[in-house]
């Protein structure tokens, strides 16, 4: 169902795999390519778009995002900058982080996928594969001596 | 603050144990693309996955500035045969300094003379390729690997090449040079790689000896590499120098060069 603002916005609603729904502008909502499709092919003029990848609480935090993108312009590009900062601290740890960069994933936002990779990697870097590996409770796929002949390769990186 | 309360009300509820190794390939080379080398090769430990995108060439690090290579080779004094070598990699966005085990170190035999006095022509795609008067060869510092390309008539004056040498369209172009009596004799020779070999596959020798090749650089989708060049074009001394630049052809199924175009610097 599209709802009409009384400054004429366009809204719609999102529903997240929980169930819980978002009314939001079609301009907010708009960020994302894959929504921005889904309303050109039609599929938002009937109920609330439906998306089985993003829990509630993540797609609140990327809506967020999204208000703030669109209504901010260029010359407040330094404010902007500023609220990324914090929009990432807030975010707070790498599974938070995680579970948003899957959602921009999916619902293609540029912006928000650059940002959230950029933290994500400033993590990651200068860690060991031992502490990757804890971090995302990623299967060590290795044997040892598989393990270690590819460390051999670049031992020299490993010191 | 609106994002405090929202972390707040959310913080404690990302408890859930996940596997990451699932992230998608798109997710994860967004994140390793905003890492360093040395994490790269750090991140190839991590899981066959991880190794495996990471192993697929297309994946470029996040260094802002340019490695530097700091090599010297030199003949050990009374111990004939023996070349001493150090190899160091500075990595001026981290300010860190890497010592390579693996490079060309206190080897004694006749293969490492060739390091000897070697100049650096070119460094792409982890490697490094190097010039000493009619010898040409690569060096990939990260594996120790040395590959030799076939000897040149003429000593080489500038050398590149088009894409990652180990892949099978890599083309290498070697403008070399030499004096005898009063003229000096250019050509400029295409190399390739067929098989494990490196071999020549076309040299052009009718190379104006009035001109001076500058730099050449590559567009790499069609082999086109630009020359800069400087010619005497005319007698007149303001027009002495007329900078011009010329576009070789390169014909990849019969593997002939030639000189495509000249054309001056002013016209453009």
């Amino acid at each position: 169902m599209s709802i009409t603002t009384e400054n004429n916005e366009k809204m719609i609603t999102l529903m997240s795999s929980d169930g819980e729904e978002f009314v939001v502008e079609e301009a907010v909502a708009a960020q994302s390519q894959t929504i921005k499709h889904l309303i050109e092919d039609g599929c938002s003029t009937e109920g609330s778009i439906p998306l089985p990848n993003v829990t509630g609480r993540v797609l609140s935090e990327v809506i967020q995002y999204c208000k703030k993108h669109s209504s901010s312009d260029d010359k407040e590009e330094k404010e902007l900058e500023a609220w990324d900062a914090e929009f990432v601290k807030a975010a707070d740890d790498h599974v938070a982080l995680t579970d948003l960069m899957m959602a921009a994933n999916f619902l293609d936002i540029k912006g928000l996928l650059d940002l959230v990779a950029q933290t994500l990697a400033n993590m990651i870097t200068g860690k060991s594969p031992e502490e990757v590996r804890r971090m995302w409770n990623i299967k060590n796929d290795f044997t040892p001596e598989e393990a270690e002949k590819v460390r051999k390769e670049n031992q020299w990186a490993f010191e | 603050m609106e994002l405090k309360s929202a972390k707040k009300k959310y913080g404690d509820a990302p408890t859930r144990f996940r596997r990451y190794d699932l992230l998608p390939d798109d997710a994860l080379r967004l994140i390793f693309l905003k890492t360093s080398l040395v994490d790269h090769i750090r991140l190839r430990v991590v899981c066959k996955s991880w190794k495996n995108l990471l192993d697929g060439g297309d994946i470029r690090s996040a260094s802002i500035l340019p490695w530097i290579m700091f090599y010297r080779w030199q003949p050990v004094d009374g111990d004939e045969g023996f070349v001493e070598g150090l190899c160091k990699l500075y990595d001026p966005s981290h300010r860190k300094t890497y010592t390579l085990e693996n490079g060309i170190t206190n080897r004694g035999s006749k293969a490492t003379h060739k390091f000897v006095g070697a100049r650096i022509q070119e460094s792409k795609y982890g490697w490094v390729l190097f010039q000493k008067r009619t010898s040409l060869f690569l060096y990939c510092p990260f594996t120790g690997e040395v590959v030799d390309l076939p000897k040149l008539e003429r000593p080489a004056i500038l050398a590149t090449f088009s894409s990652n040498p180990t892949s099978g369209d890599c083309l290498f172009f070697v403008f070399s040079g030499d004096r005898k009596g009063g003229s000096v004799t250019y050509s400029i020779s295409l190399c390739r790689r067929v098989g494990e070999a490196t071999q020549l596959a076309g040299t052009l020798n009718d190379f104006s000896p009035a001109m001076r090749v500058a730099h050449y650089s590559f567009k790499t989708n069609d082999y086109l590499p630009l020359l800069d060049a400087y010619s005497k074009a005319t007698m007149s001394p303001a027009e002495m120098y007329d900078k011009r630049v010329g576009v070789l052809e390169t014909n990849l199924p019969n593997l002939e060069i030639r000189l495509l175009m000249m054309f001056s610097l002013e016209c453009l």
